[in-house]
């Protein structure tokens, strides 16, 4: 009797924990399969909610540009106009004038002819035309030449560009934080010599500024993120966004090494 | 008292808990947890009715045929108000109408109350087992929350299949495997599956409670 119910109890035992554990295997493997199958959704929703900021930070990068090529056009078809008309007025003028007050206008002419001057210069930083006209290579060296010459410093460019953004938006938004960055570098860190670098393979474009100066680290890039806003920063943050790309800081003082690195990868543009 | 009668017990009282628990807080309970409160009064009304039938040795096997076929039916409402697809639906409603059939067959089969209606009672228990992979199937489909632990429907649907699945399990084992050899032993597989469910139940009550108070 004895016999019959330990083995009673060990077949209940048996029976009950494989009935159990069948049930608890069935359960967790459909814990797993619902978790892979919500990490999946929760990637893809993170990959569309990405590719839409993307798409929106073009298309304001775009009306931004767009903005500024009416003004640029506003500027330089109407006041630009409006002020050589001005001028060739007063010089008709000048003619039925005697002497002394000629030197007043002359002085006039010369202020009109700084405003029309300053004006072209608004136009150019609005709208780089040598950009559509003569593609970005020419576009950054003329840059580049014209920075050197106002901060009289040296300012080399080496460029294997060829094509790497595929469209004249992206080469427009490249051209602005390439100018962005070397406004920085000029502005902040005193330096003598700049040498930039753009080298484009299959895969990635690498522009490298290297200059010597007081250099600046990614920690002091993010300590600066968080205690100003930096309009500046955050344009090269938003544009580098834009091209899919990431930017580098290395920081050695008082040497050429300081660098500044970005890279855009291929399958973002 | 012996093993089996005590676990009996534990069984029986593991209801009180979840049915305080919904009692206590029965203003703020969604659609589902009424309808499960309406479940464990159910259950709780048959547990007593049965000690009471047996305090005076009287044949209790009604009350576990009333109480298989209104926990089949109330299970029914239930899953019928968590499915969402219309065709689920469908498939609970037919899976309801093969149960009432089969208490039928089961009762011109025996031809009396006084039996157990072994046909009633593993039908009931294969549709809720389908019931709750059913509800499974549209949790995977759907994925409604990023956590599945923190989702109370989840914890009853487990207590469900739990429920269903060892119980299934002892009937079929008693009734096929072993021959109908008195196995008294064998019950305590059902009343384990039965302390799961209020557990897994309450777990899910506890969850449900815990994000809206």
């Amino acid at each position: 009797m004895e016999v019959s119910k330990s083995e009673d109890i060990a077949l209940v035992v048996f029976v009950g924990t494989s009935a159990f554990a069948l049930v608890i295997i069935a359960l967790f493997l459909f814990i797993r399969l619902y978790q892979t199958r919500m990490r999946d959704k929760e990637n893809q929703l993170l990959q569309l909610e990405s590719d839409s900021r993307l798409r929106l930070l073009k298309s304001v990068l775009e009306a931004e540009e767009k903005q500024k090529e009416i003004i640029s056009r506003n500027l330089h078809d109407e006041i630009g106009a409006a002020l050589t008309v001005l001028k060739m007025n007063i010089n008709n003028y000048s003619e039925d004038l005697p002497t002394e007050k000629e030197e007043e206008l002359l002085s006039i002419n010369e202020g009109i002819d700084n405003v029309i001057n300053d004006i072209r210069a608004v136009c150019r930083d609005l709208i780089p035309r040598e950009l559509s006209l003569f593609g970005i290579n020419t576009a950054l060296s003329q840059f580049c030449a014209t920075a050197a010459e106002n901060a009289k410093l040296n300012i080399e460019l080496t460029s294997n560009y060829n094509g790497f953004l595929s469209n004249p938006t992206n080469e427009l938004i490249y051209f602005r934080l390439f100018k962005e960055i070397l406004n920085n570098i000029i502005k902040h860190a005193k330096a003598s010599k700049i040498l930039c670098t753009i080298s484009q393979s299959d895969n990635e474009l690498q522009t490298s500024f290297q200059y010597n100066g007081t250099g600046i680290s990614n920690e002091e890039i993010e300590q600066i993120k968080k205690t100003n806003t930096s309009i500046g920063l955050s344009s090269i943050e938003s544009r580098l966004m834009a091209l899919n790309g990431s930017i580098n800081y290395q920081k050695q003082n008082q040497s050429e090494e300081n660098l500044i690195n970005i890279v855009l990868h291929k399958n973002g543009i | 008292m012996s093993v089996v009668k005590l676990f009996d017990y534990i069984s029986m009282a593991s209801t009180l808990i979840p049915l305080g628990a919904l009692l206590y807080f029965h203003k703020s309970l969604d659609k589902a947890l009424k309808i499960l409160l309406s479940l464990l009064i159910v259950s709780f009304c048959c547990d007593v009715f049965n000690v009471l039938l047996s305090i005076q040795k009287k044949n209790n096997e009604p009350i576990f045929t009333t109480y298989s076929f209104l926990e089949g039916s109330i299970l029914t409402v239930l899953y019928y108000s968590i499915l969402n697809n219309r065709l689920t639906k469908k498939i609970v409603v037919s899976l309801f109408i093969v149960m009432v059939l089969s208490s039928i067959v089961g009762f011109i089969e025996i031809k009396t109350i006084y039996q157990p209606n072994t046909i009633l009672t593993i039908t009931e228990l294969i549709i809720l087992i389908s019931f709750s992979l059913l509800f499974f199937y549209q949790l995977i489909k759907e994925l409604p929350v990023s956590n599945i632990f923190d989702y109370h429907l989840f914890w009853i649907n487990s207590g469900v299949l739990v429920m269903a699945s060892l119980s299934i399990f002892t009937f079929l084992f008693e009734r096929w495997i072993i021959g109908n050899k008195a196995l008294t032993y064998l019950w305590l597989i059902f009343y384990f599956a039965n302390i799961i469910f209020r557990l897994l139940l309450l777990k899910g009550i506890w969850k449900f409670l815990s994000q809206k108070i």
